[in-house]
């Protein structure tokens, strides 16, 4: 299975306020997706399609773990890094 | 700011038309949607709950802010009992949309621990959600179409239906041209139409059970469900054809608000019936009966959903005709060796 490419939380972070169209500055580790950026049921899926072109697994039975853009982080890197899901 | 929390549902019924409303309001624009959180019916569809964890509530603190409910249910098909969830009352609070994410992965992991099947839900292209399921999960899911479901209707107050669903003049025409907003009238026969009683109760369950077996997916009822089912008052309600003492048909009803831009108006959904055997003038007095029982509680409209398990020809007979909207009876399905794709009877209630 690929692993995703590890990448720096600024990275993330830009890659996850392109997706969502809204500005670099909201997405702190502490952002919600749902509530603080505004991420509805379309873009949720949209986001999860996205992060598994680039290799990134999420079981739906797992996505509600993943609330805010600081857990999404923390399970990407350790997919990334062969520890992850 | 804490997590939006998964959790079992409180209860509080209340909560549900604050939840839901804006969102349908707006998602639906100028169409017209079936309102499952009236707290009547809302309450009518989770009586039949044994465990909370079937309903599970999105929360952000104290407040609602999405739902979804697992209504366990037996069905029999092609000989077998399975253990079946019909999922609904999906809703979503319009600034936590996403949550209906959460709720959707949440129920995956409580079905499998339930031990389910299969769970079948309704989609409607109007929705938001069919757009979600289409897209995304319908192309990495086992999710099956089992139906896609036509309606027939007759107009029991056509003025109402105009304003309604907004009726163009040549469809108001073709609903004239065709009857289908005349009164159904009962011709004589030798039995009697009335309301039903509790009395009723173990002959129409005996009813029900002839469906079981007929290459057609049954729900199976037990007798409290099957009560509640038949009767709920200002919910749901049945009209019964008795001939010499014994219960020989029936017909029930849900009595659904559906609500637009252009305000609330009730229709009566036929949901379980059963004829088999009756003739054509026993059968027209049924539906007269439905006709009475449907006005009488303020309904403007019969609808029917092609579920297929009985011959319609009488509907036709009685005007009944079609209506140019659908939804799919889709399954989402966890045994390994079913299929429910393309089943073409569904005894079993539509919401």
């Amino acid at each position: 299975m690929t692993r995703p490419e590890p990448l720096s939380f600024a990275a993330f972070q830009q890659m996850l306020a392109d997706l969502l169209h809204v500005d670099v500055a909201q997405v702190t580790p502490e952002a919600y997706f749902v509530r603080d950026l505004g991420v509805d049921s379309m873009r949720l899926l949209d986001l999860l399609l996205h992060l598994e072109k680039r290799g990134f697994q999420v079981p739906l039975d797992s996505v509600w773990r993943m609330q805010t853009v600081g857990e999404a982080y923390d399970c990407y890197q350790q997919q990334a890094t062969g520890h992850g899901l | 700011m804490s997590k939006i929390e998964l959790r079992d549902f409180d209860g509080d019924l209340k909560a549900l038309p604050a939840m839901a409303y804006d969102t349908l309001f707006e998602e639906y624009g100028a169409a017209t949607w079936i309102d499952l959180n009236r707290p009547e019916v809302a309450q009518h569809l989770l009586a039949d709950v044994p465990d909370p964890r079937f309903v599970i509530g999105a929360y952000d603190g104290a407040r609602l802010v999405a739902l979804i409910a697992n209504l366990p249910r037996l069905y029999r098909l092609n000989g077998q009992t399975y253990k079946g969830v019909t999922t609904t009352l999906l809703a979503a609070h319009k600034d936590y949309r996403g949550a209906a994410v959460y709720l959707i992965s949440e129920c995956l992991r409580r079905n499998a621990e339930f031990g389910a099947d299969f769970a079948v839900f309704i989609l409607d292209k109007y929705n938001r959600s069919w757009h979600m399921f289409e897209q995304y999960l319908k192309p990495r899911h086992r999710i099956e179409l089992v139906k896609t479901m036509h309606a027939l209707v007759h107009a029991v107050d056509l003025a109402k239906v105009v304003t309604s669903q907004n009726l163009k003049w040549y469809e108001v025409a073709a609903i004239k041209l065709l009857g289908a907003h005349r009164p159904i009238t009962a011709p004589a026969v030798p039995g009697t139409v009335r309301d039903y009683t509790d009395a009723d109760l173990s002959a129409i369950l005996t009813l029900t059970r002839r469906y079981s077996d007929q290459n057609c997916l049954v729900r199976v009822f037990n007798a409290d469900s099957l009560a509640r089912r038949l009767h709920t008052e200002n919910v749901t309600a049945t009209v019964v054809y008795e001939l010499g003492g014994a219960v020989e048909g029936f017909i029930n009803f849900t009595v659904h608000e559906l609500v637009s831009k252009r305000g609330r108006q009730r229709w009566a959904w036929l949901d379980f019936l059963y004829w088999e055997g009756l003739s054509g003038h026993e059968k027209q007095a049924l539906l007269a009966g439905l006709w009475q029982a449907s006005r009488e509680r303020g309904c403007i409209a019969i609808m029917e959903w092609n579920k297929n398990y009985y011959a319609p020809g009488a509907l036709c007979r009685a005007h009944f005709i079609p209506y140019p909207h659908f939804i799919e009876l889709n399954a989402w399905v966890f045994n390994p060796h079913l299929s429910l794709r393309g089943i073409d009877k569904i005894f079993e209630q539509i919401t």
